[in-house]
């Protein structure tokens, strides 16, 4: 981004962020002024926060860039959002595979759809951050033209409604069965496996965790478009995929909409003996070990453009490579221990920091 | 909070800033030196040094003290308070938020109406002319403030704020914080070394005065007694030390603010004695002790009554050796059980028990008597006189060996036959038997050389080498060391080998070997 274009904007700007003072933090739609980001639930939340500001650590904390705030979307919502002063509305990406994808064609100019209620616009320019619950997975590449920067730690479980006492911990093997729909019944109690969106990085980790099964035809909503990480589309003996980052967010009552809270509704653990938090709401704590467990631990990703991080690259933007740079304090991947800390904000969030701060790259062609 | 709405508040924020937070907040500052409050790093809470120059956008926090700990404190607002701003203003206008150069929303810490820790990062002001202040630079106060009536005003607890420098560019500094009192200079407080002694482990801690850290170290010149040496760190001078004498250095302690030296003298002392030096001649407390009968057990020695009801310690000499403690008879006359000492000429002495120099209280000398039951020993001498025969004598029995008709690059192996050495001589010095051959010729005057032959030793059937008498090889028949073959001597053989050169000629070769002895 140019400076004679951050000037223009600063000016045009305040009115619009002034409107964001009185408006929801967790539903953040005037556009930004400097970066924005889209992709993951699972992340939305704690992003969020630390991008409009919270004191949940009893100190303001908010991220900043430049003297310009950031531009944080959800993955649901209204079917079309704008991010960008001018900019075209285009369908909102929903999970961390869309965020990708519209990062993706924020860079080279393809057309993006995001959702069939919008047609396919070109958003060059649109996003400069995917939210991605998942790492690059098969397009990991060491040449990669994105940068997987870690995020933060969190941990996939399932939440279920109803159920038996036995629901509390299901192992992998339990749940490959359940979707491949073999095991029907748990305890003496009917299953009905569910599933997230098809773009939802918490399915696709979770799925990929008790071992990639073949989806059955009990798994009714395997192609629909279930919101990841909402206990309130449980019905009874519904079991789903669930960020324990997310649970616990909401039951601390971290984020705007706590559906935790919902009658009925649990959180089990597919890790033998290790529940995925301990104390209760609003003092959820994640547990340690379950976050280290190597099948269902998961590292969280913020996504950006390489070029634009490497310093000495004719793309190169220091205000955004230091955004996602750790080592700067109060980045947004940064997880410092102060109360003052973007760290300490994703711990109420659920979050632990991240298993490495290596940055993973991906898709040598976009 | 934007341009115009800053605009919108002048009148009223004016007259109400004035009379709360501004005033109080100047009177606040007038009568106290330290500031309002502290910058701290945002990483780890450390107080930002007073110099340091921060960037536009290095991320610090306020907090009411310099460190981490003091992060959680909060500043304490009033009841009117329902918000927080910060702000970037000209000095004298903090109060005055129509007058803020920059400014940007901070917020209360839930539930109270205070504010904990609040991020003052000069690239986090969104609102006013922050642009201006980064690019002309200038000198401004940086704080933050409680605000009320939705921001419009400053609220009763005012405003809290430090001076701040900007360069053009963005890079600033900020005035000094007194949170630190200055160094002060060491002054070292240990007067002398403990006492140091040879052998004995030592272990002393240096100490002094001032603004720690002290480093300590010893001045050119000097040096600590052998053995000992000194942790920069931490004072301690330890070891043992190794060597007694004078010792005589200078200690330097050292810190932010300047350096102390002191200087230490003293003598190491020798290793302390493990038992009393054996006294003799004109030793002092020499006594009379009368020499024990044959079989006595147990000598007096009259220790005098300078020693009398005392117990004391008992040795005695060749070699010191601790006899346990005696008691007197009340006269100064002490009992000690020798039948632990041999038989013959003893030293006795007495020391006083514990005493680490062993200073002798009473000694002499006496004989012990052998008596039953001691080991004793007698001599019966005993002679023979060693006959020899004085025999030295070399006997080859052969006088011809014969290999018979040998083709060209053939051989033939024969015994050389019996040689007999004889040394049974009366003064035995050992000996050695050696054979040398001349080449091979024929009548034609045809030669081949010696190298034609080859001989490998060995014992004559049936004999088996004494000790000392060893079977060589090659020309080296067999030598010895000084022992008797007696008079049946050593038996030796060879084994001849005769090779005919591919180009000899033919026709009937001879050579002579002769075996020498040889004495050693």
């Amino acid at each position: 981004m140019k400076l004679k274009k951050l000037a223009a904007m600063g000016a045009a700007c305040g009115i619009a962020i002034a409107g964001l003072g009185v408006a929801s933090m967790a539903s953040a739609e005037p556009v930004s002024n400097s970066y924005a980001l889209v992709g993951s639930d699972t992340l939305q939340d704690s992003v969020n926060a630390i991008t409009n500001g919270t004191s949940l650590t009893g100190s303001l904390v908010r991220v900043t860039s430049n003297n310009k705030t950031l531009g944080n979307f959800d993955a649901f919502g209204a079917t079309a959002i704008q991010t960008k002063q001018g900019g075209p509305f285009f369908g909102r990406p929903a999970g961390s595979g869309a965020g990708v994808t519209a990062l993706r064609a924020s860079i080279t100019g393809a057309l993006y759809t995001g959702n069939v209620g919008v047609p396919a616009r070109q958003i060059t320019g649109q996003v400069d951050i995917a939210r991605s619950s998942s790492g690059p997975g098969s397009n990991a590449n060491a040449n990669g033209l994105l940068a997987y920067v870690p995020f933060a730690r969190d941990a996939v479980g399932f939440a279920y409604k109803g159920g038996d006492s036995s629901w509390a911990t299901l192992s992998a093997a339990q749940l490959k069965s359940i979707y491949e729909c073999n095991t029907t019944s748990v305890g003496g109690v009917t299953v009905k496996p569910r599933l997230p969106q098809s773009g939802s990085g918490t399915r696709n980790f979770f799925l990929g965790a008790i071992g990639n099964p073949a989806l059955g035809s009990c798994v009714s909503d395997a192609t629909g478009t279930t919101p990841e990480n909402d206990a309130s589309v449980l019905g009874t003996n519904d079991l789903i995929p669930f960020s324990a980052a997310s649970w616990i967010a909401q039951a601390n009552g971290a984020t705007g909409v706590n559906t935790t809270l919902n009658s009925g509704v649990s959180f089990g653990s597919p890790v033998g003996g290790e529940p995925a938090f301990t104390g209760t709401a609003p003092n959820l704590v994640p547990n340690t070990d379950f976050y280290k467990d190597a099948t269902f631990g998961r590292d969280t990703y913020l996504v950006v453009e390489y070029a634009r991080i490497v310093s000495g690259d004719a793309k190169y933007d220091a205000g955004l490579a230091n955004l996602v740079n750790p080592s700067v304090s109060n980045s947004l991947t940064s997880f410092g221990s102060l109360p003052t800390s973007v760290g300490a904000v994703k711990k109420k969030f659920g979050f632990l920091a991240p298993s490495t701060t290596t940055i993973q790259r991906a898709f040598a062609t976009l | 909070m934007n341009l115009k709405k800053i605009g919108t508040i002048v009148a009223a924020a004016t007259a109400v800033s004035l009379l709360a937070g501004g005033l109080s907040a100047t009177a606040a500052n007038a009568a106290t030196p330290a500031p309002q409050f502290y910058l701290l790093d945002n990483n780890v809470g450390n107080p930002v040094p007073d110099g340091t120059v921060l960037q536009w956008d290095s991320q610090v926090i306020a907090a009411p003290g310099p460190g981490a700990d003091y992060i959680t404190t909060l500043f304490k607002g009033t009841t009117d308070a329902t918000g927080v701003a910060y702000f970037i203003a000209p000095q004298g206008k903090e109060s005055t938020m129509s007058a803020w150069t920059a400014s940007s929303d901070g917020a209360l810490t839930p539930g109270t109406v205070d504010i904990m820790a609040p991020n003052l990062t000069l690239s986090g002001f969104l609102f006013g002319n922050w642009a201006q202040v980064k690019a002309n630079g200038g000198d401004f106060s940086l704080g933050f403030a409680w605000t009320r009536n939705n921001g419009l005003n400053i609220a009763d607890a005012g405003v809290k704020y430090i001076g701040i420098h900007v360069k053009p560019g963005g890079d600033w500094t900020f005035d000094p914080q007194s949170s630190t009192p200055s160094a002060t200079a060491p002054t070292i407080t240990t007067t002398a070394l403990d006492a140091v002694k040879v052998g004995a482990a030592f272990s002393q801690t240096l100490a002094a005065d001032g603004t720690a850290p002290i480093t300590w170290s010893i001045k050119d010149g000097g040096s600590l007694p052998a053995g000992l040496s000194l942790d920069g760190s931490t004072g301690v001078v330890s070891g043992t030390p190794t060597t007694a004498g004078a010792y005589s250095f200078t200690a330097v302690a050292t810190n932010s603010a300047g350096s102390n030296e002191k200087a230490f003298t003293g003598t190491v002392d020798a290793a302390a004695p493990t038992a009393p030096t054996k006294p003799s001649g004109s030793s002092a407390n020499k006594v009379d002790v009368v020499d024990p009968a044959k079989g006595a057990k147990t000598i007096t020695v009259p220790a005098g009554a300078a020693n009398k009801s005392k117990t004391l310690q008992a040795w005695a000499w060749s070699d010191p050796t601790n006899l346990g403690q005696v008691t007197d008879d009340g006269n100064g006359n002490f009992s000690v059980d020798i039948s632990s000492l041999p038989a013959g000429e003893h030293t006795i002495a007495l020391v006083a028990p514990g005493d680490a120099t062993y200073t002798v209280l009473a000694w002499d000398t006496f004989t012990k008597q052998s008596a039953a039951g001691d080991t004793t020993t007698d001599n019966v001498d005993l002679t023979a006189a060693v006959t020899a025969s004085d025999l030295w004598s070399l006997n080859a029995e052969a006088t011809k060996v014969d290999f018979g008709s040998v083709a060209r690059d053939k051989s033939v192996t024969k015994p050389l036959g019996k040689v007999t050495v004889v040394d049974d001589r009366n003064v035995l010095k050992g000996w050695d038997l050696t054979a040398a051959w001349s080449p091979f010729k024929n009548g034609a005057g045809d030669e081949i050389p010696a190298t034609a032959l080859a001989v490998a030793p060995k014992a004559f059937s049936g004999y088996t080498p004494i000790t000392g008498v060893t079977v060589g090889t090659g020309s080296k028949i067999a030598s010895s060391t000084a022992v008797s073959t007696l008079t049946t001597g050593a038996l030796f053989d060879a084994d001849l080998t005769f090779t005919a050169p591919k180009d000899a000629q033919t026709g009937d070769y001879t050579s002579t070997l002769t075996v020498t002895l040889t004495s050693k």
